[in-house]
């Protein structure tokens, strides 16, 4: 693996991406980092029935807009992006997607759906929670306990 | 807003590529789109190859979609290029691409534009579609594919 920073932005459904995407770009032009980009589909947020496959066939492909939104906005500031997009538990995807692509930096929305104490608790990389003054870096989160350490946008 | 099989004409589908560099693979894709679709062939070729270069297109599972949004396009067109042997597009999974899907978009349609890249992403995940894609033996029997699973 080479020397270059990599920046994993979650993209969800229903969470705004404005901030974190800015956020993420100016990182990334600041680290020269690539960045990847990932949405993740929770396939229990479809209803069981016959309706299912419709439902998961919409989630996809809303997923996959939010995504080449993202793709957009970087290449108009030559930031090198890579999109991803994956099914299964949420949180449980998002670590193991930063362990496998050595993510150096989570950054996500602190409207974030995901369980943010038990990420930053699981994650082997920094996160930061874009929009919060709660961010925290990877290493034992407990030494960090009520200190904002990073950032507040 | 057209689905992927109306914007794909069958004279645009190649069944065996003859380039095998990734550069000479977009270049006989950017060919088969008509003046109807293309203004400015030169600048067309110079907008993907630009995104290409800043990151690859190949998504992985041997598939790649080289794509751009440009003034040098007059509307929102696909091209289809198949590969037996695959083509290096430097794809995240380091994969050969068998299936090469040109997405072409003029500047000031970007919903479009998204929209179309994320039903090709979304139907070229799909292991069955990928299948019958490298099966099909006629253009048209390609584009059926598609119809079928739009």
């Amino acid at each position: 693996m080479n020397d270059t920073r990599r920046l994993m932005l979650l993209v969800e459904d229903r969470v705004p991406v404005g901030r974190s995407l800015e956020r993420t770009l100016t990182l990334a032009r600041e680290l020269a980092a690539r960045v990847i980009a990932v949405s993740i589909i929770n396939e229990d947020q479809a209803p069981a029935g016959p309706g299912r496959d419709q439902h998961m066939s919409e989630l996809e492909e809303a997923a996959w807009a939010r995504l080449y939104e993202v793709e957009e906005e970087a290449f108009s500031r030559d930031v090198k992006v890579s999109l991803l997009l994956e099914q299964g538990e949420p949180l449980g995807r998002l670590l193991d997607l930063a362990e496998s692509y050595e993510v150096d930096t989570l950054l996500l929305d602190a409207a974030s759906r995901l369980p943010i104490a038990e990420l930053i608790g699981r994650i082997d990389c920094e996160v930061e929670l874009v929009g919060s003054t709660r961010p925290r870096p990877k290493s034992d989160p407990a030494q960090n306990e009520g200190r904002d350490s990073m950032e507040e946008e | 807003m057209s689905r992927i099989h109306e914007l794909l004409p069958a004279e645009a589908v190649v069944l065996q590529l003859e380039s095998t560099e990734k550069v000479a693979v977009i270049r006989e894709l950017t060919r088969l789109l008509g003046t109807d679709v293309v203004a400015d062939e030169k600048a067309l070729l110079e907008a993907i190859l630009r995104r290409e270069n800043l990151e690859s297109t190949g998504i992985g599972m041997g598939v790649a979609l080289p794509h751009a949004r440009t003034l040098a396009v007059r509307r929102t067109a696909l091209a289809f290029g198949r590969s037996d042997k695959g083509v290096d597009f430097n794809s995240l999974d380091s994969k050969p691409c068998h299936l090469v899907f040109l997405i072409v978009a003029p500047e000031d349609r970007k919903t479009e534009y998204i929209m179309t890249l994320a039903r090709v992403s979304k139907l070229l995940r799909r292991q069955d579609v990928r299948s019958e894609l490298g099966r099909a033996d006629t253009p048209e029997a390609l584009l059926e594919v598609l119809r079928s699973h739009e």
